[in-house]
């Protein structure tokens, strides 16, 4: 997928755990590890958004597009 | 948990089914070994003698060996969708291919049936009639069968799709 989710450096900047983000977002820490370790599909705007409110960024902070080889859906 | 206990009851039903077509298919090939003997020993095998008929036996054992090899095949797929079920987890791209591999194995058994009908015609016309029989030759395309085989395949391509989206939805965060 050639979008990198940078919330490893934001967590880091923010001086917040993956637990505590997890909580306060109101998702499971497996779920959030998904997410950390890019192996998501999806992002649901929601999910995005309260990220967003809680780690004080913009999305553009989180996410990042590279050249790389896309995934297919059906995989 | 009634859904679960219905599906046990037909996970055993098909597990009597794949051994009754276990059982059938080694009664037939016992019998085309038989049937080979008795023609290689020119019917003089005392014992045998009741199978001497190839022309009737040919076809018969034929269509009985790929009819029960199919059965066989179909119950064990269907068994292992039937389990999938049974530990709650149905929507698996594997359950996708087990309805298409089912699907195959039926237009296998429809196609074989008309192989076994030219094979028979086919015999009538080199070999004759037999002494104390009537074969006769039908080829007509059953209908039911071939709407099964197109039903099963779109349900594989349903459960594909369905399986696809469940992945998809599990890893949207």
């Amino acid at each position: 997928m050639p979008i990198k989710v940078n919330l490893d450096r934001i967590l880091v900047y923010r001086k917040i755990s993956m637990t505590e983000l997890a909580q306060k977002i109101g998702i499971t820490l497996a779920n959030l590890s998904i997410l950390k370790t890019g192996k998501a599909r999806a992002i649901r705007f929601s999910t995005l958004s309260k990220i967003c409110k809680i780690l004080e960024c913009q999305p553009a902070d989180i996410l990042e597009w590279f050249d790389g080889e896309e995934v297919d859906d059906n995989d | 948990m009634q859904n679960q206990t219905l599906a046990q009851w037909i996970f055993r039903g098909l597990k009597l089914l794949n051994l009754c077509a276990k059982v059938v298919l080694t009664i037939f090939v016992a019998l085309a070994g038989l049937a080979i003997i008795t023609t290689f020993s020119g019917g003089k095998i005392g014992a045998f003698k009741m199978f001497s008929e190839w022309r009737v036996l040919a076809p018969m054992l034929l269509s009985g060996v790929i009819h029960s090899s199919a059965l066989l095949l179909i119950t064990q797929q269907l068994q292992l969708i039937t389990q999938s079920h049974i530990e709650n987890d149905p929507f698996v791209p594997e359950n996708g291919v087990r309805l298409k591999k089912i699907a195959i194995y039926l237009g296998i058994m429809e196609l074989s049936r008309y192989f076994v009908q030219v094979l028979t015609g086919l015999i009538i016309a080199f070999a004759g009639q037999p002494d104390d029989g009537d074969l006769s030759v039908k080829i007509a395309p059953n209908l039911v069968a071939w709407g099964a085989v197109f039903i099963i395949l779109l349900l594989s391509q349903i459960f594909k799709e369905g399986a696809r989206l469940r992945k998809n939805d599990q890893l949207t965060i």
